[in-house]
Order: structure tokens, then C-alpha cells, then sequence
């Protein structure tokens, strides 16, 4: 049963406010326009984050993501994403450390509006993401959750615009009300880029980039209520795209803007991503 | 296998490496289009980065009587070379712009 309290109505309408005001897009989410039929794109992120809490409590995750996408339609992209992650923890003195992989993550991309004028371009698109539970403890949720979404991708010159906003429906086949039900979460990705010219050449270019990222999660629930596993996060994200070609370097910087964290859990710190992607 | 973040910054380094060994003018008309053949130039919308390039080229260049493609974003324009004596139309070139995502505009030449 999905419950929406006031606040947090409150909060994604916000953020959807915020959406028209300063797009998303990039590089921390896979928002954008659908390539080209017959098109694969690779990519690999590498991805450190850090949680902080109470009494010195520390928690550092690196993750190697690699993700592979094909345009197997012009409107239609299919995509798959599967990371390793390894994470130290540091409670009371307590170190420990864990290495495993990741859920694998499955997407499809349909176009459902793509208008190109000479100084203007507007794409829309629907996603459905899939997760599968098929990582290792404990880096696995062991249940299956599906994040329908949707992109909005304006241009303007040389100005880029990206916004997707996602909502995760948890443990999909969960039937039972005897059993702890998982919180859904929703996320909203803004990024506005703009693309500067290296020198004479149209096939190098370089694009600061600025991204808004928030998510909201629900509580898992039973009985009664599991607190700390409620959170809201706002993220604002500088970074940088150098692209060559069919290649683009990429590096961004995420720093925790607001977030609501309750309980014992723990903070986050800022992230960082560094990626590099190649089209075919 | 795992990369951590210090094998990635080795591998940023060699790809910036090869990305400036590899520098070229690459929206320059090779010689050997000039010598044989038909030279078009497209008007083409919707290209907003280098990556979109090589989508496009790639689907021109899977028509039958296209021997070269090379796309501009900047100008907004995709040069393609034809085989000499083929008869392939600018409908031909026009879906193969549309599947690559992008509006094809006037034909300049």
C-alpha cells in the first residue's frame, strides 16, 4: 500500500517546481535523447560516495558501473547496467569491508516526441527500469523493483537541457502482509550543459555541467514503522564533459545541498564520479 | 575484475592521450571525395554534441552508393560522398538522417 504523507508531497512538487526551472541531465543519471538505430553505447563510471554519523561512524563506497546501450530503434533504446562495489566501514573502531557486485539493472527508452528545428531541439521520453536482484550480500536488495520514468530533453543552441524524474515501486512481488513491505522512492534528475568548441574543430568539445538530483524514500514498514530507513537528499552537482568524437570524458562532483536523514542513519558526504563513455 | 579510481585515472590519462594523438580536422573534405564521385551537403537539425557524428555518419554510410559521410553539428550540415554514377535519391538520404534521430533540412549542394 503506498502512503504519501503531506511533507513529502509537499517536497515533490517542489522539486518538480525546480524541474521547469533548471533542467537535469546527464551524467550521473542516463536522462537524454535516444541515439541513433543500430548505435551501442559503452560506458563505465567510476563512483566513490561517503556517509558520515554519529561518534565518528564512517562508510565509503566505491563503485565501478559499467553500462552497455543499444538503439535498437530510433525510438527505441534498450540498456544494461551492472557495477562491482566495495565498501569500508568504520563503527566505533569497528572496521569491516566488503566486495561484491551489484543488482543488475535493466532499461528501455521509447521516444515519444523528438522535434528538431534549426536553432531548437525537444525530445521526450518514457523509461521503465527493472532491477534485478542479482548481486551479493551485501550489496543485493534480494527483491525485484521496477522505476517507470520520464525524460524531458531540451536544446537551445549550444545549450543543453536534460530533466528525468523516476518513481521506484519496491519487492514487486511481495504479495504478503505479514512480511516487512518495502518504501517505493522517487528521484528527480535536473542538468543544464552547454557546449563550448575546442579550437577550429566541431568533433572536440568541451561542457560544464550543472546538476540538481533529489530522492525521497519511503520507510519499509511491518508492523510498525522502520525509521531509519526513511531519507530525503538534495544534490547539487558541478561537473565537466570533454568530448572527442564518439568519446566523452566526464567528472562530477556531487555535494549534499539539504538532506533529512532520521534516526541513527547515517549522512551523506559528497560523491564523485568520474566516467568515460564511447559510441559506436 | 575490479578498477578502482587510481587504474581510471591512468585510463583517463591514455584516452586524453590518444584523443590528442588522433587530433584531426575531421570536417575537411577528404582529396580522394574531391577526385571521384558526388559530393552532397544536407542540411541536418538536431546534432547537439561531436557524439552525435558518428550515428549519423554510420547510417549514411550503410546506404547502398554512399562511399563517406562526415556530419558538422556546428554548421548543422552532413557532407556525403556518392558513388560516381549512382542514382541514389535525397528520400534515401533523408530517412537515413531520420534514423539517426535528426530533421533533414535543405539539400545546399
Amino acid at each position: 500500500m503506498i502512503t504519501l504523507k503531506k511533507q513529502n508531497l509537499t517536497a515533490i512538487i517542489g522539486m518538480f517546481i525546480f524541474v521547469t526551472i533548471l533542467n537535469a541531465g546527464g551524467i550521473s543519471v542516463d536522462a537524454g535523447l535516444t541515439p541513433a538505430e543500430n548505435r551501442w553505447i559503452v560506458r563505465y563510471q567510476a563512483r566513490q560516495m561517503e556517509r558520515t554519523g554519529a561518534m565518528d561512524a564512517s562508510m565509503t563506497t566505491t563503485m565501478d558501473v559499467f553500462n552497455l546501450a543499444y538503439g535498437i530503434r530510433p525510438h527505441l533504446t534498450l540498456m544494461v547496467m551492472q557495477g562491482w562495489a566495495n565498501r569500508k566501514s568504520d563503527m566505533m573502531g569497528q572496521i569491516s569491508e566488503f566486495t561484491g557486485r551489484n543488482d543488475m539493472m535493466l532499461m528501455a527508452k521509447y521516444r515519444l516526441l523528438r522535434v528538431n528545428t534549426r536553432k531548437t531541439t525537444l525530445g521526450i521520453a518514457a523509461t521503465i527500469k527493472l532491477l534485478i536482484p542479482t548481486g551479493e550480500d551485501p550489496f543485493t536488495s534480494d527483491y525485484w523493483s521496477v522505476s517507470p520514468g520520464i525524460f524531458l530533453s531540451p536544446r537551445w543552441n549550444k545549450w543543453a537541457l536534460d530533466a528525468s524524474t523516476e518513481f521506484r515501486l519496491n519487492d514487486l512481488f511481495n504479495n504478503r502482509d505479514d512480511v516487512l513491505q518495502r518504501g517505493w522512492e522517487t528521484s528527480v534528475n535536473c542538468a543544464i550543459a552547454r557546449q563550448i568548441v575546442l579550437g577550429n574543430n566541431s568533433a572536440f568539445a568541451i561542457a560544464p555541467v550543472l546538476e540538481m538530483t533529489g530522492s525521497i524514500t519511503q520507510p519499509d514498514a511491518s508492523a510498525t514503522e522502520f525509521a531509519d530507513s526513511r531519507e530525503s537528499v538534495i544534490f547539487l552537482s558541478p561537473g565537466m564533459k570533454l568530448t572527442y568524437q564518439s568519446l566523452i570524458l566526464e567528472v562530477l562532483w556531487q555535494h549534499p545541498l539539504w538532506q533529512d536523514i532520521p534516526g541513527s542513519a547515517m549522512e551523506y558526504s559528497s560523491k564523485g564520479l568520474v566516467g568515460i563513455r564511447y559510441m559506436l | 575484475m575490479r578498477l578502482n579510481f587510481q587504474n581510471f585515472r591512468l585510463m583517463i590519462l591514455l584516452a586524453v592521450l590518444a584523443m590528442g594523438c588522433s587530433h584531426n580536422t575531421p570536417s575537411a573534405i577528404p582529396e580522394e571525395w574531391k577526385a571521384s564521385g558526388e559530393i552532397r551537403i544536407y542540411e541536418v537539425f538536431g546534432m547537439d554534441c561531436p557524439g552525435c557524428h558518428g550515428g549519423l555518419e554510420n547510417q549514411l554510410t550503410a546506404l547502398d552508393g554512399v562511399d563517406g559521410a562526415k556530419a558538422d553539428w556546428v554548421q548543422k550540415q552532413v557532407t556525403v560522398w556518392v558513388s560516381q554514377g549512382n542514382l541514389i535519391g535525397d528520400e534515401d538520404i533523408h530517412e537515413a538522417i531520420k534514423r539517426a534521430n535528426f530533421t533533414p533540412g535543405d539539400r545546399i549542394k
